[in-house]
């Protein structure tokens, strides 16, 4: 009886957690239209968006990045962590009918190694080989062992596309990138360019019952407050990158819900550490110490951001909270005099304006607190394109001094934070800051392939990273959209990505 | 008339070569570097060198123009961010604009000339006065907030129009309201004060005292004679239009050709700014010549000259 009730139960679960709806089409609104749907050709998030509805990779991240299995059942990696040997899902097919096997990830991968796309060089300097054991049987053999690398096969650009479309299409990445075939629940029935772009339901999904939308239409709406009023006028149900000053009038609307979750960009000012006085860290850090954090993401933020205490979001696995510059003016100022600039000093800021939530504010605003200990900052607002190449000039006299910018790692793991932005000579490594012992820690994370010694490599770069502070380490941001209370079943991922494959419409 | 036209037809060479010149010269003096924003933020050295050397931004500016020229005469020149051919991704873009364009300017040249006449006829009367008054404030009104209040007004609380979007007819209603209110106050403005002159000339003072109909003088003698400056005004207005609305095009998120260029401006992607922009010069010139053709429609002293 007991066993019974237990199946019963069991059995049950589903039907009580899913209690879903079928059919209807879900509006879906966003700032910017996608470039292309071809995934190892593009770089925006939009794309990204799109694509990951059409297509599915070999693994996958859920909402706390963790790697799940998606086309592959499952995976090995050998113990010197050179050789990825994955176990291909039977039965899926590509929605023109070509069947999944280790031929088609084998092409594909292959397809973006070879053919100059615009992220060929993610793969390229690790991938050496990719082999066919059998049918359902595939290995990457890496140059050398690379911790990451499931990450970077989780990454947008590894979505795999159907080996047919590539011989049809793949000559111009253009044309490729404008018939997108994969094996995911969604296939492309129409795009307007700057305007929408429709995806049908894949019948012949291999995860059977799903999807339970029959279509998704992606509409291109530029201004924030039109997205906004989209949801109220009932026309969308759900918009992405909704302004601030709106998120308190949605949340009041009871047919809307706003949904705020973690998201893996950090902004930060960085600090030429070549350059007077920035080249000591004790200004450096008396600057960590002398901007309020809490009171930042609490007002100019609107509570939209979290402090951050590490170069790391806390969302990317291998975080470790230094706990460090707590809001203390007086170490600051204190700092400051034992570097020999008691009455503080003069300094430029340069900032994008328009490009992260509330950029320019916050410069002003960390001007204000910087005054405050004495340091008078002036700052100097940018056109995002003016800025970038601002911040990349070469010439080491036309240098900035201090500038805010953002990170977010596509891959969603902490090397592609560290590496780029703080070993020697990266070009990303805007704060030319240099520690040998750094370096060396880093390629040595990366390298690592036991997870809880690489954890413990992350622990100890943060550390010292953050102690050395070519940073003003200011806050994490949060992702914003908001939907109709109709909308079940989507999942926002934290690389700033909301997915509605498994989404429906309550009626 | 036809050897007008070709000589116009033909001159439209030299002005968009010289327009290609200027943009890729501008678009080359802006600071930036295309390949780095393509490669998306979190791009490494080597993706952003290889997109560099793909698109041939390593090579002299004066090769790389020569490169852009000859694409262009084949007909191939590429999006740097979506490697699709420019055309293509313009074409369905230039429609919309037309579109929107037309519209608005119907709206605003029925409402002007209408409310123009007729504050002009009843001349400081209180229709007059409120005509006025209404298009002062249609003409200082910013185009953004205008935009957003009839989304407010007409979609979220009377849910009679589409809030954004392009579907169907019905989203091109407010979007060519926005434009079509602005310039029918400025058109409205602009026919008063005309017919206002001519009204007060000696030819309508005769026929009026010769007893012809009040009506006929007014649309057959009089508004006749202040087409040819309207007919300028409305033809320069479609042809800024045809640039164009991008605001209104952002708030409505109407996919027109302004948004597409000023976009591409901001990533820098080269290839589409000089396109868009010799797209949008060759329309220029082409609604100025088309205009030039009405005022021989409209007065027989042009045709015979």
């Amino acid at each position: 009886m007991r066993k019974f009730l237990i199946v019963l139960i069991v059995s049950l679960i589903p039907i009580l957690m899913f209690s879903v709806r079928y059919g209807g089409t879900l509006v879906y609104v966003m700032g910017v239209d996608a470039v292309t749907l071809l995934p190892g050709n593009m770089t925006d998030n939009p794309s990204e968006m799109v694509c990951r509805h059409i297509f599915e990779g070999l693994v996958e991240f859920d909402e706390k990045l963790n790697i799940n299995p998606a086309l592959a059942e499952r995976w090995e990696i050998s113990k010197d962590g050179t050789v990825y040997t994955f176990y291909l899902r039977k039965g899926v097919k590509f929605q023109d009918g070509t069947p999944f096997n280790a031929y088609a990830v084998k092409k594909y991968f292959e397809y973006v190694l070879t053919h100059d796309l615009k992220r060929t060089k993610l793969y390229e300097p690790y991938i050496k080989e990719i082999k066919v054991i059998d049918d359902y049987t595939v290995q990457f053999v890496l140059k050398h062992p690379f911790g990451p690398f499931l990450n970077y096969l989780a990454h947008g650009a590894g979505l795999i596309v159907s080996p047919k479309a590539i011989d049809e299409y793949g000559d111009d990445p253009g044309v490729l990138g404008k018939h997108p075939v994969g094996t995911g629940p969604f296939k492309l029935a129409e795009w307007k360019k700057g305007e929408k772009i429709v995806l049908v339901k894949n019948e012949n999904y291999w995860q059977k019952g799903k999807p339970y939308l029959d279509k998704i239409v992606f509409r291109v709406i530029p201004e924030a407050v039109t997205r906004a009023l989209q949801l109220q006028a009932g026309d969308a149900h759900l918009a992405l990158k909704i302004p601030p000053v709106f998120v308190e009038k949605l949340k009041k609307d009871p047919r809307i819900d706003v949904v705020i979750g973690p998201s893996l960009r950090v902004l930060y000012i960085g600090m030429n550490t070549q350059k007077k006085p920035f080249d000591d860290v004790r200004i450096r850090r008396a600057l960590n110490y002398a901007i309020d954090k809490e009171t930042l993401c609490k007002t100019i933020m609107g509570g939209l951001a979290k402090p951050a205490d590490s170069p790391l979001a806390p969302a990317i696995w291998g975080y470790y909270s230094t706990g460090k510059y707590p809001y203390d003016p007086e170490k600051a100022k204190k700092l400051l005099a034992e570097a020999g600039y008691p009455n503080g000093f003069e300094a430029e800021l340069a900032t994008p304006k328009g490009r992260y939530l509330q950029d320019y504010e916050t410069a002003v605003a960390v001007q204000a607190q910087l005054a405050k200990v004495g340091v008078k900052v002036k700052v100097v607002p940018m056109e995002w394109a003016t800025y970038l190449a601002y911040v990349n000039v070469k010439n080491p006299d036309k240098r900035y001094q201090m500038f805010l910018l953002g990170w977010a790692p596509s891959t969603g793991e902490a090397d592609w934070v560290l590496r780029p932005l703080f070993s020697t000579g990266s070009i990303s490594n805007r704060a030319l800051y240099s520690n040998p012992e750094v370096d060396e820690l880093i390629v040595k994370a990366s390298r690592e392939v036991d997870p809880e010694k690489r954890k413990e490599l992350y622990k100890i770069l943060q550390e010292k990273i953050v102690d050395d502070a070519p940073w003003i380490f200011l806050y994490v941001l949060d992702q914003v959209y908001a939907k109709s209370k109709k909308v079940k079943g989507d999942v926002a991922l934290p690389i700033e990505i909301v997915l509605v494959k498994d989404a429906w419409l309550e009626e | 008339m036809g050897r007008f036209v070709l000589r116009r037809v033909l001159l439209l060479m030299p002005i968009l070569i010289g327009v290609s010149v200027l943009i890729f010269l501008i678009m080359h003096l802006l600071p930036g570097d295309p390949a780095r924003l393509i490669a998306g933020e979190d791009a490494s050295e080597e993706e952003i060198e290889m997109i560099r050397v793909k698109y041939g931004l390593d090579k002299p500016l004066v090769i790389q123009y020569l490169i852009f020229m000859e694409n262009l005469f084949k007909g191939e020149v590429k999006s740097l961010r979506s490697d699709v051919p420019v055309f293509e991704e313009l074409f369905p873009r230039y429609l919309n604009t037309i579109q929107l364009a037309f519209s608005s300017v119907l709206i605003a040249s029925i409402l002007g000339i209408l409310f123009g006449v007729v504050a002009a006829v009843h001349r400081n009367s209180i229709i007059d006065n409120l005509v006025m008054a209404v298009s002062l404030f249609g003409v200082s009104m910013p185009i953004f907030w205008l935009g957003i209040l009839l989304i407010l007004f007409f979609s979220v609380y009377l849910g009679w129009f589409p809030s954004g979007g392009k579907e169907g007819l019905s989203s091109l209603v407010l979007p060519s309201l926005t434009i079509g209110l602005a310039i029918a106050a400025f058109i409205a403005r602009m026919t008063r004060a005309l017919m206002l002159d001519v009204l007060s000339q000696d030819y309508i003072r005769t026929a009026i005292a010769y007893g012809f109909p009040r009506k006929t003088v007014i649309y057959r003698y009089a508004l006749k004679n202040v087409m040819i400056p309207i007919v300028t005004i409305i033809g320069l207005q479609f042809g800024y239009l045809m640039g164009g609305a991008v605001l209104t095009e952002s708030v409505f998120g109407w996919p027109g050709i302004g948004r597409y260029v000023v976009e591409a401006i901001f990533a820098r992607d080269y290839t589409v700014v000089q396109v868009g922009i010799m797209v949008i010069s060759a329309t220029f010139v082409i609604i100025n010549l088309l205009v030039d053709l009405i005022y021989a429609f409209l007065d027989p002293r042009i045709r015979r000259g």
